[in-house]
């Protein structure tokens, strides 16, 4: 019989307290695995979350977006300024333009396309795919020059954007499915939405007119939704000397190195600019609200692990020690036979090792029941704690007040947040393992080292 | 042969310290087989630890064929003990989850015998002690104080030791028990030469030794033939 088989035995003689042993390291083991596996989960969701946030940052005029609001158009010198500002790895511009059916302009409906400037609205022999409605007649007479209701053949303006990006304005990279993108030596060119295209029958090197200038469609796109897949992309520069906006950006698109210095390029850029002149925005506030949620939870779950991973590594030693403690005759007996303190201490390591790994393989089990719910209710909690807003003027004990979650920033945070996924994967089994096998170790070899070193006269005394 | 010269051993005690073996000096020779006789308390213990490398004296030395035990380190006296010395305890102190067979085996394991080799000589040895196969494979917890004192006597003679102490090898066995477990480990030492000294306080048995020590307050009073 060798050491391995003999610390083994040891671990099964006394069955009622082997199981204790192992259900009660089997909790602290399927704790901190548990710790670990919603530390992960969370950790796996703060990387979607970071991932869907992106490091984009979108720079309008300020009062100003898209074909609506006031204010001064950016220019081409602070669209160089953005550039300079640390941590821009990129940015690119944009300017929107309008473009009126011939046959509705040739009406005497004159539609203004929101607030922009005659002079920057084309004509153009397209017409557009969506189709006016409530909404769009509403709009139209709202926005019309003397108020006047639109007319039955009454066409929507189609929406352009001049462009050196692959991107659109909100950062979407444009989804070709025909023909190709626009590339720097464009200036006739034109990409258009798939619907825009049905509806007038265009094809990748088909032709249309705009601001009396004729355009080769070069690309199809498909942005997903009817609105994008109406508009019409065309080289920057072409835009702006078209559309009469020379020099003029409606905004601009700027990509930070990363998501961790967004703020700080944001207020650069404001700075640079001019404060009051740009609103730079982007739908970080609500996802760093939900990473800052997640990233409480992932440190509640790092102590938990360790917190637990401790426990058990005390109740492994507390249990050794005991067992350890209860065969200090057969400790000394072993040694006054011929066994040396290395021979000893292996047995009792032996004999823990047995018990954490069948402890670990039950932790596992309980990890597997209990993650999952562990990690929710952890970000639940977490979650409701960021929505407890401090209530100005009142007193310290009453500062907090719960508020409608979803009416909140937080609350759109909590939503971000979601539901976190937990599951045990290889690595940590592997973790699991390894933890166990340390806690087994260190746990048996300290009580066992302490006691074989006791001299075996004690035994003979004891008689 | 075994030679013990002005060997001491004291300890605290209460705040008082307690000479166990005081300047004890005496020589045994290979094959004797002897018996330490005295009350309880007198040192008989003490000393029969310190021949046995159990504890270490404050001073003196242990001459085992001209090897001065009380001079080697640990790691030898780990040695010493599994290779040259046999132990039998009045409680036997057998492993209480191993076989009679396996407690036999592990001095064995110690000194790295191979698994067959091993199992082969403690199943003789156990022949040889008396105890059948069938009880071979009990546990000391299915076996009668007797038995698991010859199991013990078995586990002592593993290692073919050229010492053997044993500690009230009898006091926990009725008279008749008691003899023959005596009248076993008497014939050993005439059959296998080998030396042994018994701790006792039954001077019947003492006297049918070869030689008896008798200890009185940690000192050597008597030595008789």
């Amino acid at each position: 019989m060798s050491v391995v088989v003999r610390g083994a035995k040891n671990a099964f003689r006394n069955w009622l307290r082997t199981g204790a042993v192992v259900l009660i390291l089997a909790i602290g083991i399927g704790l901190s695995l548990s710790m670990l596996v919603a530390k992960q989960a969370v950790e796996a969701r703060m990387s979607d979350l970071k991932s869907q946030v992106g490091t984009k940052l979108t720079v309008n005029p300020a009062g100003a977006q898209g074909m609506q609001g006031g204010g001064e158009p950016l220019t081409n010198d602070q669209l160089a300024a953005i550039k300079t500002v640390a941590h821009v790895s990129q940015a690119d511009a944009s300017v929107n333009f309008t473009l009126r059916n011939q046959d509705s302009s040739s009406n005497n409906f004159s539609f203004r396309g929101g607030q922009q400037s005659d002079a920057s609205v084309g004509i153009t022999n397209l017409q557009s795919s969506i189709d006016p409605g409530t909404l769009g007649r509403r709009f139209a007479s709202s926005t019309s020059n003397d108020g006047t209701a639109a007319p039955a053949n009454f066409s929507l303006p189609i929406r352009g954007i001049g462009t050196n990006s692959s991107a659109d304005e909100q950062g979407n990279v444009y989804k070709i499915t025909s023909g190709r993108a626009l590339v720097g030596n464009d200036t006739t060119s034109a990409i258009i939405g798939s619907d825009l295209a049905t509806k007038n029958n265009l094809k990748v090197g088909s032709t249309f007119i705009a601001y009396d200038t004729t355009f080769t469609v070069v690309g199809i796109f498909d942005q997903g939704t009817k609105f994008a897949n109406d508009t019409i992309a065309i080289p920057l520069a072409q835009a702006q000397q078209l559309s009469g906006q020379t020099n003029e950006l409606s905004s601009v698109l700027v990509t930070v190195d990363s998501i961790e210095n967004l703020n700080n390029v944001s207020d650069a850029i404001k700075a640079k600019l001019g404060n009051g002149k740009v609103d730079v925005t982007s739908s970080q506030q609500n996802i760093q609200t939900a990473i800052d949620s997640l990233q409480s939870v992932q440190q509640v779950s790092l102590i938990g692990f360790i917190a637990a991973l401790v426990a058990a590594a005390i109740i492994t030693f507390l249990i050794m020690l005991v067992i350890v403690r209860e065969r200090r005759r057969e400790i000394g007996v072993l040694k006054a036979i011929g066994g040396s303190n290395r021979t000893i201490v292996a047995q009792f390591v032996v004999e823990a090792l047995v018990l954490v790994i069948l402890a670990t393989v039950v932790g596992m089990g309980i990890t597997l029941v209990s993650s999952n719910s562990i990690a929710n209710a952890l970000v639940s909690n977490s979650s409701t704690l960021q929505t407890q807003t401090p209530m100005p003027g009142q007193g310290r004990a009453q500062r907090t007040f719960r508020v409608d979650a979803s009416a909140t920033p937080f609350g759109r945070a909590t939503s971000l947040v979601g539901q976190v996924t937990a599951s045990v994967g290889p690595m940590t089994l592997l973790w699991g393992v390894l933890a166990a096998l340390g806690i087994a170790v260190v746990g048996s070899a300290v009580p066992a080292w302490l006691i074989s070193r006791v001299r075996p006269a004690e035994v003979m005394r004891g008689e | 042969m075994l030679k013990v010269e002005h060997l001491k051993k004291s300890f605290q005690s209460g705040g008082s310290i307690v000479k166990a073996v005081n300047d004890i000096g005496f020589t045994v020779k290979t094959g004797t087989f002897a018996a330490i006789v005295g009350k309880s308390g007198s040192g008989k213990s003490t000393l029969l630890a310190l021949l046995g490398a159990l504890d270490r004296p404050d001073s003196g030395s242990i001459m085992v064929n001209d090897t001065d035990i009380t001079t080697l380190s640990d790691r030898k006296l780990t040695g010493y003990r599994r290779s040259d010395i046999g132990f039998v305890f009045q409680q036997y102190n057998l492993v209480p989850n191993l076989t009679a067979l396996e407690n036999v085996m592990l001095p064995m394991e110690f000194a790295g015998i191979a698994p067959a080799t091993r199992t082969l000589r403690a199943q003789e040895l156990l022949t040889q002690v008396g105890l059948d196969e069938a009880k071979q494979h009990r546990k000391p917890s299915r076996l009668s104080g007797g038995e698991q004192q010859r199991v013990s006597i078995a586990r002592a003679l593993a290692n073919k030791p050229k010492l053997i102490l044993a500690d009230e090898p009898t006091g926990n066995l009725d008279s008749q028990t008691g003899e023959q477990v005596f009248a076993l480990l008497h014939d050993l030492s005439r059959t296998q030469g080998v030396t042994i000294i018994v701790v006792t306080h039954d001077l019947g048995i003492a006297g049918k030794c070869d030689e008896i020590l008798t200890i009185k307050d940690g000192m050597l009073t008597k030595i008789s033939k």
